[in-house]
């Protein structure tokens, strides 16, 4: 079986032969440690670690905490974690020097499309302070995160999340990488079929591949998509000018965006939510309450993080500790009606919905989103 | 034309970095077995391209691919593709290096800090 490839565009960073077969590597090496490595984990949780727990403590464990204590006593679930955490070390390390490799000349391509860019725009703040949240670790565990800025018009933080992310997810999420958009759009075009939207908001845009699918889904609309990193956005723009897709960049914190209050119709974000803090997570929600005209919609596309059985649900927050993933499992845990009441959101119109992947099969998102007071169209 | 870039990609990401095994020691060698498997990987489908490329063109026997004298240039980029190959296998190393010489919260300090409500 052949390792899928991304679909290239003029801002794709190209593996040489030697630096695709590191990538094919890592990618097969990803495949084993979820089956067979990973897959066993919960046979040898219910034959050794459950009843070794149970036999110390003279009960079953009863949240993933404890199943996670009993879990990390046993050699194989040790082994697992080192090697998940070689692995995504190995994966990052060989994106970042493809896309180093390739530095100057992806510069160029940017300086070259963004002077003869026809349909969106890009406006950079220089002086937007980066939030604690992003700048006190390095997120994914990709040294220098998504601010690392060595020259002029950098651009590589954004090239390697491009490449990064197709990696990451071996090609899970669709040819362009853009799965959570196309998912989120396909959702909000089933549960509120007669929304028109003619300004779209995308928060936390990174290089603007969930951002691309609201252009076709609502092609009477301006979108616009925000981002606190600048080599993200120059990527982004460069990349969705090369593939026809308007959209207006805008480097600027979700917290509070620079825009009038009523300005959109619809506020989405994708995976952004669990890389933020509580109290930022209160400040989006009362943002996008206020960038919203009355009965407009949000809804952020979130990793499926709410899982019933304790073992899953210890097994998914290992990103917590394991990849840089600071505020995972507190969001796994937090409610999510509460602050959404609090940001103005009418309490009967708040929704948290899985969404069935369009990429991969059985894949799942978590949609969570509300409807703002007030008349509908 | 873009500027050179002087300073080198890091290699350490920002946050303690946790080890599953017992021994950290026996983790780190863990890392560079991943990384050299890898580096078999790749010789191995490159071998198996060179291969295959110089028997279908008639341009090379075993014989002349097994006593090859590289020259000048060819030493030196073979030195730099050990470098790089040396760079990766080590990287664990060189990014332990670069943590003890950088002033870094304790990640506990940062699970406090985004859970706290005045985040």
């Amino acid at each position: 079986m052949s390792e899928p490839r991304p679909l290239p565009h003029a801002m794709s960073a190209l593996p040489d032969a030697a630096e695709q077969a590191r990538l094919d590597f890592a990618v097969a090496f990803k495949h084993l440690l979820g089956h067979p490595i990973k897959s066993a984990l919960p046979h040898i949780y219910r034959e050794r670690a459950e009843p070794a727990w149970a036999a110390q403590h003279g009960r079953a464990p009863e949240n993933w905490q404890e199943v996670g204590e009993a879990l990390s006593d046993t050699s194989a679930y040790r082994w697992w974690s080192a090697l998940a955490r070689a692995q995504q070390e190995y994966y990052v390390d060989v994106t970042s020097t493809v896309c180093e490799r390739q530095l100057p000349e992806l510069i160029e391509r940017y300086r070259a499309i963004s002077r003869a860019a026809t349909c969106g725009t890009l406006t950079l703040d220089p002086d937007l302070a980066i939030p604690p949240y992003q700048s006190e670790v390095d997120i994914h565990c990709v040294p220098g995160s998504y601010f690392l800025e060595r020259t002029e018009d950098d651009v590589w933080a954004g090239a390697r999340s491009d490449l990064g992310s197709f990696v990451f997810m071996m090609g899970g999420n669709g040819p362009l990488c853009d799965d959570k958009g196309q998912t989120g759009a396909a959702f909000l075009k089933a549960r509120f079929p007669d929304f028109k939207a003619t300004r779209v908001l995308d928060m936390g845009c990174t290089v603007g591949m969930s951002t691309l699918p609201y252009v076709d889904a609502y092609p009477e609309a301006e979108v616009h998509a925000i981002d606190l990193s600048a080599p993200s956005l120059r990527f982004a723009h460069a990349r969705a000018e090369s593939l026809g897709k308007a959209v207006h960049f805008r480097q600027a914190n979700a917290e509070h965006a620079p825009y009038g209050d009523g300005s959109f119709d619809l506020v989405v974000s994708h995976i952004l939510l669990h890389e933020l803090s509580c109290g930022a997570l209160d400040r989006v929600l009362a943002e996008c309450h206020r960038l919203l005209r009355p009965g407009g919609i949000m809804l952020h596309v979130e990793v499926p993080i709410r899982r019933k059985d304790p073992l899953d649900q210890f097994l998914w927050n290992w990103d917590t500790t394991n990849n840089n993933e600071p505020f995972w499992s507190t969001l796994a845990e937090l409610d999510l009606v509460e602050p959404a009441v609090r940001a103005g959101f009418p309490r009967e119109s708040i929704f948290e919905a899985e969404m069935p992947s369009l990429s991969r099969k059985g894949g799942i998102w978590l949609g969570y989103g509300a409807r703002k007071a007030g008349d509908a169209q | 034309m873009t500027r050179v870039i002087s300073a080198p990609l890091p290699k350490a990401a920002k946050g303690e970095r946790p080890f599953s095994l017992k021994d950290a020691d026996h983790e780190r060698l863990l890392n560079m077995i991943v990384a050299l498997t890898a580096e078999i990987s790749v010789l191995q489908d490159q071998q198996d391209m060179l291969t295959r490329i110089l028997v279908a063109r008639g341009v090379a026997t075993d014989e002349e691919i097994a006593y090859f004298q590289p020259d000048t240039a060819a030493s030196a980029a073979r030195a730099t593709k050990r470098r790089g190959l040396i760079e990766r296998v080590m990287r664990i190393i060189i990014a332990d290096a670069e943590r003890a010489v950088r002033d870094e919260k304790p990640y506990e300090d940062l699970l406090a800090m985004v859970s706290s409500p005045t985040s």
